[in-house]
């Protein structure tokens, strides 16, 4: 149960994404149909400019073409997924093979969306989805650290687990007098 | 010829956009020009390959289609007559692409 606290932290007041194809046209069309949606659209040509802004913006989810120049998409999805683990993808692009499919699959795509757009609703439940699964997970965290800041305060002054004896492990230079708690690794 | 009006010709809101995607045409179909000119077909596969994924959102799902078949007679081993044939088809189409309502 998240404290009041982190449950204001959590609410959005805005959906943003970033938006990936080197079709202006697409971009624009995206732009519009997302924005009629209340979704707030970073639009970007060029996908050299696209680790940067995941980086430096502070993006959470991306709309990535798969047919891009310079880069393309896969190989683009797997760098973002690698520079940031959190950020949800969801592939926009024309028919392509199955083995494209498994290939997004497997490096972590949260969807994929299929060109023309002639409905935007399947990209605007992709994204919805998208920022349900940060929910779930900023709930995970933001709960783990009430449990290790209430731990602390409560004497359980553990932070981790020796890996050979089950035991607390206290850096030699913290002068703790609490006894040991009861290690969940003890056999 | 009749014009080929777009689905989306009758949404207010939208009315800008559609006209901005049609007014651009002339120079894509440049572009598959000076592509077939120049024997560039990655270009000119690139091009089609746009086209077939923004015409049906900007409301014009047969030229999505036509873009389609296109592709796949690039990418075959077809007729150098059987080409022009369809390229000629495809761009006199492009041409009657409107975002009037009527």
């Amino acid at each position: 149960m998240l404290s009041d606290e982190n449950q204001a932290l959590k609410t959005r007041t805005r959906l943003r994404v970033l938006h990936v194809d080197d079709d202006p046209s697409i971009l624009r069309l995206v732009a519009k149909r997302l924005g009629d949606k209340g979704i707030e659209v970073v639009s970007v040509e060029d996908p050299r400019e696209v680790l940067p802004l995941v980086t430096n913006e502070g993006i959470r989810v991306v709309i990535l073409d798969v047919d891009l120049p310079y880069i393309d998409g896969v190989t683009l999805l797997k760098k973002i997924k690698a520079a940031d683990a959190g950020v949800q993808v969801i592939l926009c692009t024309g028919m392509v093979s199955l083995t494209t499919i498994t290939s997004v699959i497997a490096a972590g795509a949260e969807g994929c969306v299929f060109k023309p757009l002639m409905d935007i609703s399947p990209l605007v439940t992709a994204v919805h989805h998208a920022f349900a699964k940060i929910d779930r997970w900023w709930d995970v965290l933001s709960e783990w650290t009430e449990i290790k800041t209430r731990n602390k305060s409560e004497g359980r002054i553990a932070d981790a687990y020796d890996s050979t004896t089950g035991l607390p492990f206290i850096p030699s230079n913290r002068m703790e007098s609490a006894p040991p708690a009861a290690s969940p690794l003890a056999k | 010829m009749t014009k080929i009006i777009s689905m989306m010709a009758g949404e207010e809101d939208f009315t800008e956009l559609l006209q901005e995607f049609v007014s651009e045409i002339p120079e894509r179909i440049s572009r598959i020009e000076t592509a077939i000119a120049t024997e560039d077909v990655a270009s000119l596969k690139r091009i089609v390959h746009q086209l077939k994924g923004a015409c049906g959102g900007y409301g014009f799902p047969s030229l999505t289609d036509e873009a389609f078949q296109l592709e796949k007679v690039i990418d075959s081993r077809v007729s150098t007559a059987q080409f022009e044939s369809e390229i000629d088809r495809f761009i006199s189409n492009l041409r009657l692409m409107s975002a009037d309502s009527e």
